[in-house]
């Protein structure tokens, strides 16, 4: 196991009574694509803010790509990556002139960009849009313009915050693609999102609620743990239901095949927990600890 | 500091300022539109006042007087035949000053000329109209006393000392002091027309790029931040520097652009040209723009909407204009009120710019206002820096 | 006046400028239900549901909402409409419950009214601990939840409301649909969404593309009308097996989904059999290939690839 690319511990963050992050522990695999979700005023964004050193932790320590952030905030700054849920895209400026700014910033002209931006811009199809200011682009444009800004520089993290809020299905779709080829290229992807479906494309799931982690596994474990498991119907006379807590070879190989094997050409239907049950399970046992708790 | 990234940032600003023609429109338009407003229409000028006489002598001597009066074409006499009607003008707003003439006024010239009592004239004005009053009962003084002299004398008169003046104008409230039969009559200067475009046009440059720069620079940056790119910003290598002059170097450029059109328009069409010199004054009104971007960058940093920095500004900005010395001279104020008013870069800036379009002053006699201008700039930009670090 | 909770709606347009935001609508909408109106962005859905609301003036051949002509005048209908926007709208400086007290005084409810729906609305959305917080300092959830109960406030005929549940977790997106399921008998409710779980808790579907009406039914009509079959390919490496299904001729999509591969097959294609054929001697192993009911996601991918033409998406 390769050593974690992020590794946060003790962080915490108290503004005057209230406390917004609680002894947050996390650590993140070079490479991988992982999920931050917490409901509205769960601490997540506040969260994110310190791991980009936008934000003075008031305790704990945060380590990204080697840089202790707290300490050298600026240092992190060429290292990473960022999509706000605003969008970062000025108006009036074409979505060139736009990335011809932000390149600028990162020391990146001439022919490095001109590179650079080409292969982007296939890959995350934005050629038609190139000459075109953001006030007229559809939101999915506008978002894959926003992740390939941020994305420009070789990041070697990059953190997205709700970056499919509002886009249509299609988009999602694609946007997601393309998470998984900056993840395949050698990034990681730390991200957050309210479509908890989209947490299947993610090898890592940490779930933060009134500030503490509630859960930090990867989505099949989250299965495994937070629901009745897969159901597996057979068709037959009779029909047969199988219940199991994760679907991998011994499944399938112990119990599955030879259960086919008996009924050749019978039909399967698997019923999977859905992440968003998955989630609604982890809330609510969180909840329940909590009310237990005097 | 990196150069290349401040030029990145500078293009930017550049290229989303001037494509905005909304903002373009106003940064011209606005300027020229204050100097004409400011500088032709509300001059201060005492020119062509409607004043109401009435002459109770009826002699040759008032009746000279009278003529004096009129005929450097500042006052329009208009005859009344009572005290009571001229009041009655005067209330109505039909004159705007008046002076009564008393029926012994003849004797009382001869009596004075031969070492007696002064002669005496009464002037009225609006007192609700104290800048323009304050002027014209000056010059109607001082007009009033030379023509007299030179009546009794037949000679022009002297400013200062003298034989015993011939003549007292009352109401003597701020009249020359009398002593020894001395009279002391001052005369203005440096403005011996009082002549009042001068005078606000190099007020109104002041006041404009202390009230419109804050305004455009704290509107600019509150929606910036507001629309996430601020956010954006803070998490590249761009350090704040670079970012507080990627923001005020071009709206900066713009408004030295301003200043200098300004001066060309005072110039050409106001006939007010700086007695001092032109680059001097544009290199110093420059730099008072980077001070004031400075400022409208603090208001922005407090905002939370442009709304709300719109609204700062302008409270900000209604006691520069009372207090700086553009339109109300600060010697006149209570001495607390005048220590704020020295607080205000804007009030030290309205001096020099006076001090160079009305007499001439150049970089060695201001260098102690310059000393402070820079202090201000130097404490401005460092407190807008630390709201651009924004790391709470 | 007990109103009745339709609409019809025969060629609306509505242009801003040049653009044609709606190139003629056709809907009809009768009794109590719950609509999902979905489709790209910039289709349509919001100036839609504003026109719907009474907030634009439109053109039509015909466009009766509640019984009101929308052309006309709409001051009528909007007494029976509760209108939930995209950005927060209420009075951010005004507490929750003055906010409330506000609408009540402006559709003119009795105070005993308001009390006794207050009451209710408080307690369903989770709002009465809050009752003198400023809405300005209410987080996003309990914000779209204070709209929501605003906007019922008045028992309007018509609920429309645009993305209420966008950016919202999913513990209030629940609290949300619980409150609109109440609703579902008595009136009619539009909603726009782009959360695949919410289209299919709709009673009907609305898919607007390009400002037009280009599919409408209830979930399980528009998922019968995609001519892919769906099949889920269950394995050690989602992901090798969906790379691969990708190349294959009959395959339309193949896509990653967790523990497998989700692929879509053309309904008029060979099918499973061949599928299973093809990868029987794959490695690693693919351990099942299940034929799967077509869902909303495969239904909504259909229709925005039958426009792709037209719209030179994505």
């Amino acid at each position: 196991m390769s050593a974690p690319i992020i590794s946060v511990r003790n962080l915490t963050k108290r503004f005057g009574d209230f406390t917004a992050v609680d002894q947050l522990a996390i650590d993140v695999v070079p490479s991988s694509i992982f999920a931050f979700l917490g409901a509205n005023g769960s601490g997540k964004s506040t969260t994110i803010r310190m791991l980009i050193g936008l934000l003075r932790p008031t305790e704990g320590s945060i380590e990204v790509d080697g840089i202790d952030v707290i300490r050298h905030p600026r240092r992190v700054r060429d290292h990473i990556g960022y999509m706000g849920q605003k969008v970062s895209l000025y108006q009036g400026l074409s979505l060139r002139e736009n990335v011809e700014f932000y390149a600028g910033l990162h020391g990146l002209a001439g022919r490095e960009l001109e590179a650079r931006w080409g292969a982007l811009r296939e890959r995350f199809r934005l050629s038609d849009a190139e000459a075109e200011r953001p006030e007229n682009l559809p939101a999915g444009i506008r978002q894959r313009a926003g992740l390939a800004l941020a994305t420009l520089h070789r990041p070697r993290v990059l953190f997205l915050d709700e970056p499919t809020a509002g886009v249509d299905v299609h988009s999602r779709s694609l946007f997601w693609e393309l998470i998984r080829e900056e993840a395949d290229a050698g990034r990681t992807v730390f991200v957050t999102t309210h479509f908890l479906e989209e947490v299947d494309y993610c090898d890592w799931a940490s779930f933060i609620d009134e500030g503490k982690l509630i859960a930090n596994a990867a989505p099949e474990d989250l299965r495994r743990r937070y629901s009745e498991g897969y159901r597996v119907h057979i068709d037959g006379e009779p029909a047969q239901e199988l219940t199991t807590p994760a679907l991998d070879d011994a499944f399938f190989a112990d119990e599955l095949d030879p259960l086919l094997a008996l009924r050749p050409g019978a039909r399967v239907q698997i019923d999977t927990p859905s992440m968003t049950d998955v989630f609604r399970r982890v809330i609510a046992e969180s909840a329940g600890t909590r009310h237990a708790q005097p | 500091m990196n150069l290349r990234r401040l030029w990145t940032l500078l293009v930017r600003e550049a290229r989303a300022t001037w494509r905005n023609a909304f903002t373009m429109t106003i940064l011209v338009a606005v300027p020229l539109a204050a100097l004409m407003v400011f500088g032709f229409v509300l001059s201060t000028e005492v020119k062509k006042l409607r004043l109401g006489v009435h002459d109770a002598s009826g002699t040759a001597s008032s009746r000279r007087l009278v003529a004096e009066l009129a005929a450097k074409g500042t006052f329009v006499p208009r005859s009344f035949a009572t005290p009571g009607s001229l009041d009655h003008a005067l209330m109505e707003g039909e004159i705007s000053a008046a002076i009564v003439i008393p029926p012994d006024f003849d004797r009382r010239l001869r009596e004075a000329a031969a070492g007696g009592a002064p002669a005496e004239l009464q002037v009225l004005y609006d007192g609700g109209e104290t800048v323009l009053a304050g002027n014209s009962e000056a010059f109607l003084r001082t007009l009033a006393l030379s023509t007299v002299a030179e009546l009794s004398t037949g000679a022009r008169a002297q400013t200062m000392g003298g034989p015993a003046a011939p003549l007292r104008v009352s109401p003597p409230a701020a009249a020359p002091p009398v002593s020894g039969g001395v009279s002391v009559v001052s005369r203005a200067l440096f403005n011996p027309k009082l002549d009042g475009s001068r005078f606000m046009v190099s007020g109104t440059f002041g006041f404009v790029l202390s009230f419109l720069t804050a305004l455009i620079t704290a509107v600019s940056i509150v929606s910036e931040r507001l629309s996430g790119t601020f956010e954006q910003l803070q998490v590249t290598p761009a350090t704040s520097l670079e970012i507080l002059l990627g923001k005020i170097l071009p709206l900066g450029a713009v408004f030295a652009v301003d200043v200098v059109l300004m001066v060309l328009a005072a110039g050409f069409l106001l006939g007010v040209w700086p007695e001092g010199s032109i680059v001097f004054f544009v290199i110093v009104s420059s730099f008072y723009v980077l001070t004031s971007l400075s400022l409208g960058l603090l208001i922005s940093a407090t905002s939370a909407t442009a709304a709300e920095a719109v609204q700062k500004t302008v409270l900000f900005s209604i006691p520069l204009v009372q207090l700086s010395g553009f339109a109300f001279p600060i010697r006149n104020m209570p001495t607390p009120v005048r220590w704020l008013a020295e607080i205000f870069p804007a009030t030290h800036y309205i001096r020099v710019s006076r001090a160079i379009y009305l007499r001439g002053e150049g970089p060695l006699s201001l260098l102690p206002e310059l000393a402070l201008l820079t202090f201000f700039t130097l404490v401005l930009v460092a407190v807008a820096l630390r709201s651009i670090e924004g790391r709470a | 006046m007990s109103v009745e909770p339709s609409l019809r709606l025969r060629g609306l347009r509505k242009s801003f400028g040049k653009r044609r935001a709606l190139d003629g609508i056709d809907l009809t909408l009768e009794g109590p239900q719950i609509v999902g109106i979905v489709g790209p962005d910039g289709a349509g859905k919001t100036t839609l549901l504003r026109a719907i609301a009474g907030l634009l003036e439109i053109t039509a051949d015909e466009a009766t909402v509640l019984g009101f002509d929308l052309r006309g005048d709409v001051r009528a209908l909007k007494a029976q409409i509760g209108y939930v926007p995209q950005s927060f709208s209420l009075h951010r400086d005004l507490s929750v419950s003055e906010n409330l007290r506000f609408t009540a005084r402006l559709h003119r409810l009795s105070n005993a009214e308001f009390e006794r729906r207050a009451e209710l609305l408080l307690a369903r959305t989770g709002l009465s601990p809050f009752l003198d917080r400023p809405a300005g300092a209410l987080s996003g959830g309990m914000k779209q939840k204070l709209s929501i109960a605003n906007a019922l406030l008045p028992k309007p005929a018509l609920l429309v409301l645009d993305e209420p549940t966008a950016g919202v977790d999913v513990m209030a997106r629940d609290e949300i649909w619980r409150i609109l399921e109440e609703r579902r008998s008595e009136a009619l409710v539009l909603i726009s969404t782009s959360y695949l779980e919410e289209t299919e808790a709709c009673d009907r579907l609305i898919y607007l593309d390009e400002g037009c009406v280009v599919a409408q039914g209830t979930p399980a009509e528009l998922r019968a009308q995609v001519p892919v079959k769906l099949l889920r390919a269950w394995g050690n490496d989602p992901r090798a097996i969906a790379r691969a299904a990708g190349s294959l001729p009959y395959v339309v999509s193949a896509r990653v989904r967790g523990p497998f591969a989700r692929i879509e097959i053309a309904a008029d294609a060979p099918g499973e059999a061949r599928l299973r054929a093809d990868f029987a001697g794959f490695a690693p192993r693919v351990w099942l290939v299940e034929p799967t009911p077509v869902d909303m996601e495969s239904a909504l991918l259909f229709l925005s690839r039958k426009q792709s033409p037209r719209t030179g998406a994505p």
